[in-house]
C-alpha cells in the first residue's frame, strides 16, 4: 500500500505538475480569446529547447525556418547570444521571453484574424499552430531526443514521508512550483484589474468595448501570460524528461482534460485537475504492473482513458439536452451551399477518375487510390462536422473499427501470404457479408460515440471525442483478445474477391499495388457516396441537420427532434467512415494501430477543412491534399527530398492562411472565382442567379428563419 | 489596456530587433545561418578525434582477422587518399526508404550515413568495380523518406520498386511488413531489423542484427558473464517494441533460465516513468545480482536511469546499444553503467589494430566531408558501413564475372558471405544464419563499462571479448502460434 501511495505522490511531481500548469494556461487562453490551444504543449516544448540550445551553445533559435535555396541570401534563424555554456538563470529569462513572443505571435498572426471564425475554424487554426511548431522544432533542433541535467536540485528524499521509498527532490520542487503557479494565476484573475477586465470581456465582449477596453489587447495579454506559464512548465520539464518533438502532442490530451475539469473557466480547479490526472495515471501504471491485474484491461488503455471517461461523464451530466436560454450564439458558421447541379461533382469525379485509372500505373495509381480513399473519409466529416456541426475527431478511428472488423471477419486462421508472420483467426466470412457487418459494427460504435453529443457541444465535444479515439485505440486496436495477433504487428488482410472478381490491390506479376480493379472499386464507392451526400444536403434530413447546426433551440421549436437528428448524423457519418476504413484495409493489405492515431485524425480534419468541410466537392479536393495523395506525390516529384522536409511546416502555414483567408475552404473560394465562367458555360446568367449575395443567401440555410420555413 | 497601439509597437520593435540581430549574427559567420550543427557534440568530437588520429602505415589489414575484403578496402582507401578516383558510367540504383519527419520516429542520420558512403564510393573510391585506377560505375542512392503514415510508406515501396534497383537498403521503417510483398524478387538489406518480418524474410539480409543481435546477446551476457539472477526489461508499448520483446527477449531469457519481467513504457510520457521505475526497483530489491536492461525504448534510457537512481536503485544498469549516445553518456546517472557495443568502440579507437583505426578514421572523415545535418550517431555509422558492405560485395560479384544488377545475383552473394569485412565492426557470417533468423548475419557483440569519462572493460571476465551468439540464436525455441 505504501508503494501505491508513493506512486500517487510521484505522479504529482512530474506529469501532474506539467499537466496542471498547461491546463491552467489553456484556461487562460480560452478565457482571453475563446480559443482551445492545441499547441500549448508545443509552446512549452519550444521554450525548453530554447533553454537547452542557449545553455549548450549560446544560440537563440528563432521560431521559423529558412526555405531559401540560395547560400548567400538566407532567412535568419539563429542568433548567437552568448558563450556556451550560458548562465542558467539568463537562459531561463531569455527562454521565457521566447515563450511570450510565441504567444504574442499566435495571437497576432493566427487567432486575432480568426476571432470571428467558427469553432471548427479556430480548432483548425490551433491544429495548424501545433503542426507548425512541431515541424519547426524538428527543423531547428533536430529529431533526436535530448537529455539535459536541468537546473533543479538533484538528489532524493530517502524514505519519503515514511513510505519506505525515495522521491527525487526535483519532483517535489516541480509539484510545489505547479501549485504556486496555479495559485498566482488564480490570484491574478481574482484580485487584479487585469483579471476583472478579462472576466468582463469573456462574459460580454461588446460591453467591454463600450467600456473602452480592447478585447484584442486583452486577448494578447492573456496569450502572453498563458505562454509564459507554458514556457515555465517546459523549463521544469527539462531536467526530468527527455526533449523530443513528439512530446508536444503528448501533453495535449491530459492538459485539455485538466482545463475541461476547470470548465475552461477556473484556473485553480484546472490546476488541481492536472495534478489529480498525473497522480491517477501514475497510480494506475503502478497497479497495472501487478500480477493480479486482468489481462483484458490493457495498462495503456486504462491509464489514458480513465481520466477522460471520468471527464466525459461529468460533462455529460453537467450538460443540457438543449443549450440553455441566453447561451451566446455561436460565431458565424461556414455556408453550406445547395448543389444546384447535384450530379455535376460525382460526374466530374467519375470521368476524371476513370481517365486516371486508364492512364496511371505504378506510383501515380497508388497516389490516385490514396486520394480516392481519403476523399471517402473526408465525406464522413462533411456530413458530421459540415452539415450537422458536431466536431468529432473520431472519424479516422471509426474507419479503423471497420478495418479491424473486416480483418477479423474475413480471416480464417490461415496465412494470407508466405511472407506473413502473423495469422489472424476468424470465421472467414465472404467479403461482401463481412463488409456489410463491418459497416454495421462501425455504425453501432458511431452511435455510442454520439451519446455524449446529446448533451455536450462545440469544442467540449471535440475534446470528449478524443476519449473515443484513445478508447478505440487502446482497448480495441491494441487488444489481442479482440483483434487477434495483429494487435502487436501488422495484420494481413485477406485479398478481396466479390462476385468472383478479384479486387486485390497488389499486381500478382509486378507486385506493385496498382491494380485498376481495386482503384475502380474505390472510385465507384466514392462516386456513390458523393451522390448520397450531395442529395442528403438537399433532402429534408439535410435541412434538419443544418437547423440543428445553426441553433438547437430554434430547431427544437420548429419541431425537430434534436437528439434523433444528431444520432442519425453520427450514424450516417460512421457508415461513410466505415466504407473508407474497408477501402483502407484492402488498399494496404495489412493494418496496424499506428494508422489510426489521434494526430493523424486531427490532420485529416484539418485537410477536410482546407478543402471545404461543408461541401462534398471540398472532400474530394481534400483527398488530393493528404500525404501520399496526388498533390503531395506531385510535389515530391517536383522538388525532391530537399524541399519535402519543409512540407509539414509549410503545409501548416497554408492551413492557417486558408483558415483565415478562406474560412469556408478552397472549393467555395475557387468556385466563386470561376462562377462567371461557369455561368457562361452552363447558361445561367447573373439574372438567373439572383444577383450574387442575396441569391446565395437564399440558397444557403445559414439562417434559422430559412430552416424553420423549410422544415415547417 | 485601452488601446493596442503600444502592443503593435512592441511587436514590431521586437520582431525587427530579432531579425536585425539574427542578420548581424549570421553575417559574422562563415557558414550559412541555417546550417544545423550536430547537437551530439561528444559523438561528433569522438569521430573527429578518430579522424584526426594517425594510424600506422598502409597494408596492415589481414583478411583472416579483419574479414574477407578488408585488404581490398584498405587498398581502396589508400589509393583514394593518394588520388581520388571518380566513378563513371551508368549508375547502379540503390533504393532507400527511410522514416523521417514524424515526431514519433525520424532517422535522418541513417539516410545521411548512407549518402556519405555513396559520396565516398562515387567520388573517391572510383565506384563499383573500380580496379587498377580504372573507374567503375557510380551508385545512385534513390531515397524515399516518409512519415509514420501507411499511405506514404506504400507509395515509397512502389517508388522503390519502380526505380528498378539492384538493391533496396531499408533504414528504420515501421512499415516493412507491407513493403516486402511489393519488393518480391529484389534483394533487400535491412539496416536495423525491428520486426519479426525483418528477421527471416526470403531475399532480405542484414549485416547488423537490430533486435536479434542486441537482445539475445544481452541475455547471454547477463547469464554467462554478469551472472544475473533477476533482470527487469523496459520496452516500448508499440508494435516493434512488443514484437522484439516477445521474439528476442522474453523467450531467450526463458530459454536461459533467467528470472525476468518486462515493463511496458510509453516513450516520452512523464506520467509513466516514475511509477515504472519504482516498480523496477521493487522487483529487483531482493535480487542478489540484479540488472535492468532495455528493449526498444532507447529514447527513454537516460530518463529511466535518472528516475531509478533518484528512486534509490542499487542494482546494475545495462544500457542497450541504441542508448549509447552523447546525451546519455554525459549524465551523472550513466556513470558505472554497462553499455552494449555491437561495433568497435569509437571512443577507444586506440585499443584496436592499425587497420581498424584507419578504417574508422576513414569513415569519420567521409561522414565529416559529407557534412551531415543531423547529429552523428551510431545509426549514421551503421548505415555508412551497410552501404560500404554492399559496395564490397558488388565488387566481388563483378570480379567473379557477373553483373550485380542482374536478377538473382546479388541476394545470393550477400547471403553467402563468410567471415566478411564490415567497416567498424567485427567480421560477419551470413552463410550460417539461424533458422528463425535467416536474414540476420550479425551474431557478436560485447559490453563495456562507462566510468564517467571513458569505456573500460567490465569486471566480469568478459575482458573486452566479443560474445558469439550463433549457438544461442540457433537454439531459439519455436515461436508461439501466431494467432
Amino acid at each position: 500500500m505504501s508503494q501505491f501511495v508513493l506512486a500517487l505522490l510521484a505522479g504529482l511531481g512530474v506529469a501532474g505538475a506539467i499537466y496542471a500548469i498547461l491546463g491552467a494556461g489553456i484556461v487562460t487562453v480560452f478565457r482571453g480569446s475563446g480559443v482551445i490551444n492545441f499547441a500549448h504543449g508545443a509552446i512549452a516544448l519550444y521554450t525548453a529547447y530554447t533553454w537547452s540550445e542557449l545553455k549548450g551553445k549560446g544560440d537563440l533559435r528563432l521560431p521559423w525556418f529558412d526555405i531559401l535555396p540560395t547560400k548567400k541570401l538566407n532567412i535568419p534563424v539563429k542568433i548567437h547570444l552568448m558563450h556556451a555554456p550560458a548562465n542558467a538563470a539568463v537562459a531561463v529569462v531569455i527562454s521565457l521571453l521566447m515563450a511570450a513572443f510565441l504567444g504574442l505571435m499566435c495571437h497576432v498572426l493566427v487567432f486575432r484574424p480568426l476571432r470571428n471564425s467558427s469553432t471548427v475554424g479556430k480548432v483548425v487554426g490551433s491544429v495548424g499552430v501545433l503542426i507548425y511548431l512541431q515541424a519547426v522544432i524538428e527543423l531547428n533542433f533536430g529529431s533526436s531526443v535530448r537529455s539535459e541535467k536541468g537546473f533543479l536540485a538533484q538528489g532524493s528524499f530517502k524514505n519519503f514521508l515514511g513510505l519506505g521509498g525515495s522521491i527525487g527532490k526535483d519532483r517535489v520542487m516541480v509539484a510545489i512550483a505547479a501549485m504556486i503557479c496555479g495559485a498566482l494565476l488564480a490570484a491574478l484573475f481574482r484580485f487584479t484589474r487585469f483579471g476583472l477586465i478579462t472576466k468582463a470581456t469573456a462574459g460580454n465582449e461588446k460591453g467591454s468595448v463600450l467600456l473602452g477596453f480592447s478585447p484584442s489587447f486583452i486577448a494578447g495579454l492573456n496569450w502572453i501570460v498563458a505562454s509564459v506559464t507554458a514556457g515555465f512548465a517546459g523549463l521544469l520539464f527539462v531536467g526530468i524528461n527527455g526533449l523530443a518533438p513528439s512530446n508536444a502532442a503528448l501533453f495535449v490530451v491530459p492538459a485539455l482534460t485538466a482545463a475541461l475539469i476547470g470548465n475552461l473557466d477556473s484556473v485553480g480547479i484546472a490546476t488541481v485537475g492536472g495534478l489529480a490526472i498525473g497522480s491517477t495515471v501514475s497510480g494506475v501504471t503502478y497497479l497495472a504492473k501487478q500480477s493480479w491485474w486482468p489481462s483484458w484491461a490493457p495498462e495503456g488503455g486504462v491509464r489514458s482513458v480513465l481520466p477522460l471517461l471520468f471527464l466525459a461523464g461529468v460533462l455529460f451530466l453537467r450538460g443540457d439536452k438543449l443549450p440553455i436560454r441566453g447561451t451566446l450564439a455561436a460565431a458565424r458558421q461556414a455556408r453550406v451551399p445547395v448543389q444546384t447541379r447535384p450530379f455535376l461533382a460525382p460526374a466530374v469525379v467519375l470521368v476524371f477518375g476513370t481517365l486516371g485509372l486508364s492512364i496511371f500505373t505504378g506510383s501515380w495509381m497508388v497516389a490516385l487510390t490514396t486520394t480516392i480513399v481519403a476523399a471517402c473519409l473526408m465525406l464522413s466529416m462533411v456530413v458530421l462536422v459540415g452539415f450537422l456541426g458536431q466536431i468529432s475527431l473520431a472519424q479516422l478511428s471509426l474507419a479503423g473499427v471497420a478495418a479491424y472488423s473486416l480483418l477479423r471477419l474475413t480471416s480464417n486462421g490461415k496465412r494470407v501470404s508466405q511472407l506473413d508472420t502473423v495469422v489472424v483467426k476468424g470465421p472467414g466470412l465472404p467479403h461482401l457479408v463481412a463488409i456489410v457487418l463491418a459497416i454495421v459494427i462501425t455504425v453501432v460504435i458511431g452511435l455510442i460515440i454520439a451519446l455524449p453529443a446529446l448533451r455536450i457541444r462545440g469544442i467540449q465535444l471535440a475534446v470528449v471525442t478524443i476519449t473515443a479515439v484513445l478508447t478505440l485505440q487502446e482497448f480495441l486496436f491494441k487488444n489481442p483478445s479482440i483483434v487477434g495477433a495483429g494487435a502487436k504487428a501488422n495484420s494481413p488482410v485477406p485479398r478481396p474477391t466479390i462476385f468472383g472478381i478479384d479486387f486485390g490491390v497488389a499486381n500478382k506479376k509486378t507486385f506493385l499495388t496498382d491494380r485498376w480493379q481495386f482503384s475502380a472499386l474505390a472510385l465507384g464507392s466514392l462516386v456513390l457516396l458523393l451522390v448520397m451526400v450531395t442529395n442528403l444536403r438537399r433532402s429534408p434530413t439535410g435541412r434538419r441537420f443544418l437547423a440543428v447546426r445553426t441553433n438547437e433551440r430554434a430547431a427544437a421549436a420548429a419541431g425537430i427532434d434534436v437528439a434523433r437528428t444528431k444520432l442519425l448524423g453520427f450514424g450516417i457519418s460512421a457508415a461513410i467512415a466505415g466504407v473508407a476504413g474497408i477501402l483502407f484495409a484492402y488498399k494496404f493489405s495489412s493494418i496496424q494501430f499506428e494508422n489510426f492515431e489521434l494526430l493523424i485524425g486531427l490532420a485529416f480534419l484539418a485537410f477536410a477543412f482546407l478543402g471545404s468541410i461543408t461541401t462534398p466537392s471540398g472532400a474530394v479536393l481534400a483527398g488530393f491534399l493528404v500525404p501520399a495523395g496526388i498533390w503531395s506525390f506531385r510535389l515530391s516529384e517536383w522538388f525532391g527530398k530537399n524541399v519535402t522536409k519543409y512540407v509539414a511546416a509549410a503545409g501548416a502555414i497554408g492551413l492557417i492562411v486558408t483558415a483565415i483567408a478562406n474560412p469556408e475552404g478552397i472549393v467555395p473560394a475557387v468556385s466563386q472565382a470561376f462562377k462567371p465562367l461557369g455561368d457562361k458555360l452552363f447558361g445561367r446568367g447573373r439574372k438567373a442567379s439572383g444577383g450574387g449575395g442575396a441569391a446565395l443567401a437564399t440558397r444557403t440555410l445559414g439562417e434559422v428563419s430559412s430552416v424553420v420555413a423549410t422544415t415547417s | 489596456l485601452r488601446t493596442n497601439l503600444k502592443l503593435k509597437a512592441v511587436v514590431v520593435a521586437v520582431s525587427f530587433g530579432l531579425v536585425a540581430a539574427a542578420c548581424g549574427s549570421s553575417k559574422a559567420k562563415t557558414t550559412p545561418a541555417t546550417t544545423v550543427k550536430p547537437a551530439d557534440t561528444t559523438v561528433a568530437k569522438a569521430t573527429d578525434t578518430t579522424a584526426a588520429a594517425k594510424p600506422a602505415g598502409g597494408g596492415s589489414a589481414d583478411d583472416k582477422v579483419d574479414g574477407q575484403g578488408a585488404a581490398a578496402f584498405e587498398a581502396a582507401i589508400d589509393a583514394a587518399a593518394k588520388a581520388p578516383l571518380k566513378a563513371v558510367g551508368d549508375p547502379i540504383v540503390v533504393a532507400m526508404p527511410n522514416l523521417e519527419g514524424s515526431p514519433g520516429g525520424s532517422f535522418p542520420e541513417i539516410r545521411e550515413g548512407a549518402e556519405a558512403a555513396v559520396k565516398m564510393i562515387n567520388e573517391k573510391l572510383g565506384g563499383v568495380g573500380a580496379k587498377d585506377g580504372k573507374p567503375g560505375r557510380p551508385i545512385k542512392l534513390d531515397v524515399c523518406s516518409h512519415k509514420i503514415d501507411a499511405g506514404e510508406a506504400q507509395a515509397c515501396a512502389n517508388k522503390a520498386k519502380e526505380a528498378k534497383p539492384a538493391l533496396i537498403v531499408v533504414g528504420i521503417d515501421f512499415f516493412t511488413p507491407l513493403m516486402y510483398p511489393v519488393w518480391t524478387g529484389i534483394p533487400v538489406m535491412e539496416t536495423v531489423p525491428i520486426f519479426v518480418a525483418d528477421f527471416d524474410n526470403p531475399g532480405a539480409i542484414s549485416a547488423f542484427g537490430g533486435c536479434v543481435s542486441a537482445f539475445p546477446g544481452a541475455a547471454q551476457y547477463l547469464k554467462e558473464n554478469f551472472k544475473a539472477d533477476k533482470v527487469a526489461i523496459i520496452y516500448s508499448d508499440n508494435a516493434p517494441g512488443q514484437q522484439c520483446y516477445e521474439d528476442t527477449q522474453d523467450r531467450f531469457y526463458t530459454l536461459l533460465g533467467i528470472e525476468h519481467k518486462g515493463f511496458k513504457d510509453t516513450p516520452g510520457d512523464p506520467a509513466v516513468k516514475d511509477a515504472t521505475a519504482q516498480q523496477v526497483i521493487e522487483y529487483l530489491k531482493d535480487a542478489k545480482n540484479g540488472a535492468v536492461y532495455w528493449g526498444i525504448a532507447a529514447a527513454d534510457c537516460a530518463e529511466y536511469a535518472k528516475a531509478m537512481v533518484k528512486g534509490g536503485f542499487k542494482q546494475q544498469i545495462v544500457m542497450s546499444g541504441s542508448c549509447n549516445d552523447a546525451s546519455v553518456l554525459k549524465l551523472a546517472e550513466s556513470k558505472n553503467a554497462i553499455f552494449e557495443q555491437q561495433s568497435y568502440i569509437v571512443e577507444q579507437v586506440k585499443d584496436y589494430s592499425p587497420f581498424i583505426q584507419k578504417e574508422i578514421a576513414a569513415r569519420a572523415q567521409a561522414i565529416t566531408d559529407y557534412g551531415p545535418k543531423a547529429p552523428i550517431s551510431a545509426f549514421t555509422r551503421t548505415s555508412f558501413s551497410a552501404l560500404i558492405w554492399a559496395y564490397q560485395v558488388m565488387n566481388d560479384v563483378i570480379a567473379g564475372g557477373k553483373d550485380p544488377t542482374a536478377a538473382g545475383v546479388l541476394a545470393p552473394a550477400l547471403a553467402a558471405v563468410k567471415n566478411y569485412h564490415i567497416v567498424g565492426h567485427p567480421p560477419i557470417n551470413c552463410n550460417d544464419n539461424a533458422p528463425q533468423y535467416k536474414s540476420v548475419c550479425k551474431k557478436s557483440l560485447t559490453f563495456a563499462l562507462w566510468d564517467g569519462s571513458t569505456f573500460t572493460k567490465t569486471k566480469d571476465g568478459l575482458d573486452g571479448k566479443y560474445i558469439d551468439l550463433a549457438k544461442l540464436l540457433a537454439s531459439a525455441p519455436p515461436r508461439k502460434a501466431a494467432a
